[in-house]
């Protein structure tokens, strides 16, 4: 039987002469399965017939032109040399004597010319709604050996889908945890009163929005983050996670290069910030002085790296960094600045000290107007030295921006995807199923949640960054002492 | 207070209504994610095809998502998580390697699409296009569209060097002969990204390599690998050949650029290259010196699927059946140069005798099979360590190839 | 040293004074094109550079120490001589290519300025001990007028330096952008043509992208500031019970990576029924923003001194009124880079946008710029020119801005 046949069968099969008895079909319901109607089919194939065509319809049809196509069933005079079973892959599976039926060369459903009896599950069936289904033995030219008798079947086997998740526990946390805040804020609020802090009331009014927004969005994914930590989480059975234990931090304590990749986000972090606030103080610095020409037009330009979406910057330095790129080609070389493991490191670094100095030029330029240039005047009469001006008036008057201002700066750049994926994708490799020479701790989480699919390990991965940045920011803030009240 | 009567009397409404006109019940809406670029051809074609089908089946409201392609499986993943995924999703059989063993709720993420045709509908597709759709026993997927690479070349180089053109009849040897021909200090021979595995692939299967056993395990490692890793890379360590290109984009613009003569490369930027006014020559990639076999490259298949979560599968199994017919490959063959996976269309004379698409569809015949499965979406990682660590001096490649088999079968336990 | 001499010595020359700033600047930068130059493997230039970095650092020598000598400038002006001569050798022996002109003129440009200083009428009075009256006079005057031109000519200098990186990628862009075809990468300026911003602006898609940012981006900015404002006044001015864990918590939640729990955060979503709304975006962007913006404007609060609302307080004002007409317009420069970043935040942010998104047409522009980029074949043109267009309203937003800064800083003079 021959694909480019059908077209012909088709024509064909309606008005082949009749000699046979008509295939006595029945649907057993008890087998049926999800989209599939299991038919017995009881026939004596006459000496003319060398197939069986199935042929369905959602209606009822007395011609195969009103009909579908759905199969074709071989009849043979031997099976010598054909073996029984269903292909794996096959989408139909037939019996025979309560056997899988033989298959030909292409796979084809073979039957015994001397057997009486066979069966089909046949696939492509609508669930829950009629199906009239024919078999019709078909002669060498396709032309049927017998009347078309259709039976009417279908199956009820529902359609297997994915429970929807459930999100009323999601709503109850939600509102359990803005009833939370104010509870608290109002119980602060009356101890506060009592204690004779009268202003009180106002400052956890202004407080409240802020902290509200907060507290919704964020307590919840932490909170979730963390107990995913200690849970077998893994794209293969994923919202069927088991408490694991510590398990996971086993895991992350013991993975290879786990010492480079904490290195190398150590350099990453303190160079970027460092980079950012010294070259962004000295560019705000220098633009504040007065009398520059074109300041406008320098701050313009010297903030574009920040206008511009980060992941197409990054891409243009790719092809700038790449040994055709326009560096290459300035300088007149071929150097391949992301082939090896240190000058990758630098390039990834470079870019992103590129990219964050505009950000921190605007907020100092922000802060360094917010001084008087009384007390600079003063000093410049007395004598007082600029590089002095600068380290006794500018920076302490500058503390209370520069020390939250680098602390986000280090969660950021801790925490800073883009720049090392869109770039290097955490390449050179360095080995086998060890991270890359540029990942960082995050590159690193990312890959091993998605590309690993260890959703488990990386949220206990992403604990440790967190406990990591939580220790030192409140080391840095507690020395710094940026949270006291202004006075 | 108003508007919230308004809600239950509207259902209530449409309920009643429901109920005493059958016929005019609401259509089924069916969400479709896609990956064709924003603005691109592929997506003017797909959604004339799409326009094709709502007005064939003014039952089904088809509604349309564009999703970029980077993000398509973690947006799909994410979506299925929360109980919002498309009914209709298009994947690529790599995609499928990576999302086929992912349960949400003990569900795998897709439809087995088995069930839902008929053995006469599944035999309309090519065995190879079904195969590579296929993850463990399920067809998860509908082939829409194939490609692969071939050779190609700038006649204008070739002439300007007196070198005669390549044929399908060349061995790797007059490949590297042309290579060095060809090369000079503006003009690279041969355009070879040597360090990817993608273009190190084809030479695998030539050299008597594989990259799974007949069991699916990895077995990247074999003499024959080996011996052809090292003689892809030495093409840019000793001969100096490839440029020094080391991603797609290097390589197509040296190549656009009329900088290099020779690049593998699909029929997916045969206009970019027309356009930039290159007098583009084609032909099959190559023969294995030692052993005879003509290089293989990958074939990549792009395919639809139905999410288990869907609740109108049989909708969107149809909508999947459109985009994958005959008509629509038609259109897609020969607005975008994608190869078809229909066995009627490989027959016809319009498809197998243009000249773009006839070149491809049969260095496509030499393609490396590779199953769709977990291991073969991880190897290419590996694949790629081996290489740079190779290319880099810090192992040989026997060794690099067995470090590599290595590590996937600790993957494989995972 | 004489106590007259202890005088005289602080006036020197403006000229020398600079010497002796740029001298290690310029031996700083040749460096740096030290290591450019091992990278090229030019050993004569590797030689050159070396030899005019020995020679500025042995000139800038010459200027320093509290004895004054005729022989030091001297031997300075021939150190300076050699180095401009070594300047023209490179320059004659080497390429011409504008990254060899521009590292030549960092031998040339320094050297000719100290040898032409250092024969100077000026600097040679100066060397030889000169202390009487007149030429202190002579001296301090010359030095008010030459002084403001250095100092210009030196921030120039600096500002054009830092301006150059930022200005490479972005003419890379615009020339991928202007170019037929789809060539990432290629000579600059070799060809031009407006077909791809044709493409970009005359697809609907992209003008549904640009509105959708904007709603997003504006609806952030305001209620970043209605939120971040008041409670940063309140963490600046009042102590309240929990004030420190409060403040402390703004930045905790910064600090869990976001990538693994993206998912919940987008149940989140979910089940407030705010994924594929404008609303959802703005909520997310604006908490995300809140931490910086509160412990920014905090910082700013911080430095506006109390006295004045004090006083505003004892002569009747509310507290509204307090707020309203002292506190805002003194911390105008704050708010406004507190409003960009929120701006800025939302303009620029990809990860939200796109998985709390799943229709098309609420995608912001990141989202889709990125789903301009198929499998293979990216339209490169299309896609630089999108991303120019882009960047466009910030630049605009960021002129709007320095005006801003301008006035706060009028606004920070009233005040003294």
């Amino acid at each position: 039987m021959h694909l480019a046949g059908f077209a012909s069968l088709l024509a064909l099969a309606s008005i082949g002469a009749a000699g046979d008895l008509a295939p006595d079909v029945t649907a057993d319901p008890a087998k049926h399965e999800y989209r599939r109607i299991h038919v017995d089919v009881r026939h004596a194939p006459g000496p003319e017939t060398t197939a069986y065509q199935v042929w369905f319809s959602e209606q009822p049809f007395s011609s195969v032109a009103d009909a579908e196509l759905h199969s074709t069933v071989l009849v043979v005079d031997s099976v010598a040399g054909l073996a029984r079973g269903t292909p794996v892959f096959d989408i139909q599976d037939c019996w025979l004597d309560g056997l899988p039926a033989y298959r030909d060369a292409d796979d084809f459903p073979v039957v015994l010319r001397g057997t009486a009896s066979w069966s089909c599950s046949l696939s492509g069936m609508a669930p829950g709604v009629d199906q009239w289904i024919a078999v019709l033995p078909v002669d060498r030219d396709g032309r049927s050996t017998s009347l078309l008798s259709p039976i009417q079947a279908r199956t009820d086997v529902p359609d297997q889908r994915t429970p929807e998740p459930d999100t009323l526990h999601i709503t109850l946390t939600l509102v359990s945890i803005v009833l939370a805040v104010i509870v608290l804020l109002s119980y602060l609020r009356r101890r506060d009163i009592r204690g004779g802090r009268v202003q009180s009331s106002r400052a956890y009014a202004y407080v409240v929005p802020a902290l509200i927004g907060l507290a919704t969005l964020t307590f919840y994914p932490i909170t979730y983050g963390v107990w995913l930590a200690f849970t077998d989480a893994s794209q293969s059975h994923l919202g069927q996670e088991s408490w694991n234990g510590l398990a996971n931090f086993a895991t992350v304590g013991a993975s290879p290069g786990v010492v480079r990749v904490f290195l190398f986000t150590m350099v990453w972090t303190f160079s970027n910030v460092a980079a950012h606030v010294a070259l962004g103080l000295l560019l705000a610095h220098v633009l504040t002085r007065p009398g520059v020409r074109g300041r406008t037009a320098y701050r313009t330009i010297l903030l574009l790296p920040w206008a511009i979406p980060g992941y197409i910057s990054v891409l243009a330095w790719n092809g700038i960094l790449q040994p055709d790129g326009l560096l290459n080609a300035i300088l007149g070389t071929a150097a391949d600045f992301t082939a090896t493991p240190n000058a990758a490191r630098l390039s990834v670094i470079l870019v992103n000290v590129w990219l964050g100095i505009p950000f921190m030029m605007m907020v100092l330029s922000g802060a360094l107007q917010g001084i008087g240039t009384d007390m600079f005047e003063a000093a410049e009469l007395e004598g007082v030295s600029r590089w002095d001006q600068f380290v006794h008036l500018t920076l302490p008057n500058l503390k209370g921006i520069l020390v939250p201002i680098s602390l986000l700066g280090f969660i950021f750049t801790f925490n800073n995807f883009n720049t090392i994926y869109l770039m290097t994708r955490g390449n050179p490799y360095v080995g086998f199923g060890e991270p890359g020479a540029t990942d960082t701790l995050v590159t690193y989480v990312f890959s091993v949640a998605f590309d690993y699919g260890q959703y488990g390990v990386a949220a206990a991965w992403s604990v440790a960054i967190f406990l990591l940045l939580v220790a030192f920011s409140y080391v840095y803030v507690k020395r710094s002492g940026v949270m006291e009240v202004a006075r | 207070m108003s508007h919230k009567a308004v809600i239950p009397a509207a259902l209530l409404f449409f309920f009643c209504s429901a109920l005493l006109a059958e016929d005019r019940s609401d259509p089924v809406p069916v969400k479709v994610w896609h990956t064709f670029g924003a603005g691109s051809m592929e997506e003017r074609l797909f959604t004339r095809a799409v326009d094709g089908f709502s007005a064939e089946h003014p039952g089904i409201a088809v509604q349309v998502v564009g999703i970029p392609y980077l993000q398509n499986l973690q947006q799909f993943i994410n979506a299925a998580q929360a109980g919002v995924a498309p009914d209709l999703i298009r994947l690529s059989d790599t995609e499928l390697g990576k999302i086929g063993h992912i349960t949400v709720e003990g569900m795998p993420l897709l439809e087995d699409l088995r069930a839902h045709l008929t053995p006469v509908q599944k035999r309309t597709y090519l065995p190879d296009s079904l195969f590579a759709m296929r993850y463990g026993e399920s067809l998860y997927a509908l082939p829409a569209s194939r490609s692969g690479m071939t050779l190609l070349y700038n006649a204008d180089i070739f002439d300007g060097a007196g070198a005669a053109y390549p044929t399908d009849l060349w061995r790797t040897e007059d490949l590297l002969r042309a290579a060095k021909t060809l090369t000079t200090d503006e003009v690279t021979g041969l355009a070879l990204p040597v360090r990817w595995s993608y273009w190190f692939v084809p030479f695998i299967a030539a050299s008597g390599g594989r990259l799974l056993d007949d069991a699916g395990n990895p077995a990247l490692s074999s003499p024959g690998t080996a011996r052809a890793m090292e003689w892809v890379l030495d093409l840019a360590r000793v001969h100096g050949v490839t440029g020094s290109v080391n991603s797609i984009e290097a390589m197509s613009t040296r190549f656009q650029t009329g900088r290099a003569a020779m690049v593998i490369d699909g029929s997916w930027n045969w206009d970019r290259y027309r356009e930039s006014g290159i007098r583009l020559g084609q032909s099959l990639l190559p023969y294995d010196a030692e052993t005879g076999e003509r290089l293989a490259p990958m074939i990549g298949y792009f395919g639809w699927s139905v999410a288990k979560q869907s609740g109108v599968k049989a909708a969107a199994v149809k909508l999947a059946r459109w985009l994958t017919s005959a008509a629509v490959q038609r259109d897609f063959a020969f607005g975008t140069y994608s190869l078809p996976t229909l066995i009627e269309l490989m027959s016809d004379p319009e498809i197998t005798g243009h000249p773009v698409l006839g070149g491809f569809i049969e260095q496509a015949r030499f393609g490396t099979p590779t199953p769709t499965t977990r291991i073969t979406a991880m190897l290419f990682e590996q694949l790629d360590t081996a290489l740079a660590l190779t290319y880099d001096g810090s192992m040989t490649a026997g060794a690099a190839l067995e470090a590599a088999d290595r590590e996937l079968a600790k993957m494989l336990k995972w | 040293m004489t106590p007259a001499g202890g005088i005289m010595a602080w006036v020197v020359p403006a000229e020398v004074e600079a010497l002796k700033r740029w001298l290690p600047v310029a031996a700083a930068v040749l460096l740096v094109i030290l290591g450019l130059e091992l990278l090229r493997g030019d050993e004569t230039r590797q030689f050159g550079i070396l030899a005019a970095i020995g020679l500025f650092v042995a000139c800038r020598a010459c200027l320093s120490g509290d004895r004054r000598a005729a022989w030091k400038r001297y031997l300075g002006a021939v150190l300076a001589a050699a180095g401009f001569v070594v300047a023209v050798q490179l320059l004659l022996v080497g390429g011409r290519s504008i990254y060899d002109v521009w590292s030549v003129a960092w031998i040339a440009v320094p050297a000719s300025a100290a040898a032409y200083w250092l024969l100077s009428p000026r600097v040679a009075a100066w060397a030889s001990g000169r202390d009487d009256p007149a030429f202190v006079d002579a001296c301090l005057g010359g030095n008010r007028r030459l002084e403001p031109r250095l100092r210009q000519v030196g921030r120039q200098t600096l500002l054009v330096h830092a301006c150059l990186p930022v200005v490479v990628p972005l003419v890379w862009i615009a020339d991928v952008a202007v170019s037929p075809g789809n060539i990432l990468g290629g000579a600059i300026g070799d060809a031009f043509t407006v077909d791809h911003f044709a493409n970009v602006l005359g697809s609907a898609t992209f003008g549904t992208w640009v509105r959708n940012s904007f709603i997003v981006s504006v609806g952030t900015t305001v209620a970043g500031l209605l939120l971040a404002i008041p409670a940063g006044y309140a963490f600046s001015r009042y102590r309240f019970s929990g004030r420190r864990a409060a403040m402390f918590l703004f930045v905790l939640v910064q600090m869990f990576p976001g990538i693994i729990i993206l998912l919940p955060y987008f149940m989140i979503m979910k089940s407030l029924g705010l994924l594929n709304t404008s609303i959802g975006l703005i909520i997310a962007y604006s908490v995300t923003a809140l931490p910086l913006c509160v412990w920014m404007l905090k910082g700013f609060f911080d430095s506006i001194p109390m006295e004045i609302e004090e006083a505003a307080a004892i002569e009747g004002c509310t507290q509204f009124q307090i707020f309203r007409h002292i506190i805002l317009p003194l911390s105008l420069p704050a708010v406004a880079v507190t409003a960009l970043f929120s701006f800025l935040t939302a303009w620029n942010e990809f990860l939200l946008a796109l998985v709390f998104n799943t229709s098309n047409d609420q995608y912001t522009l990141p989202v889709g710029l990125a789903s301009m980029i198929p499998a293979t074949g990216q339209q490169w043109g299309d896609f630089a020119a999108a991303s120019i267009l882009v960047s466009i309203p910030v630049v605009i937003l960021f002129i709007a801005f320095q005006k801003a800064l301008v006035q706060g800083l009028s606004v920070g003079a009233v005040k003294g």
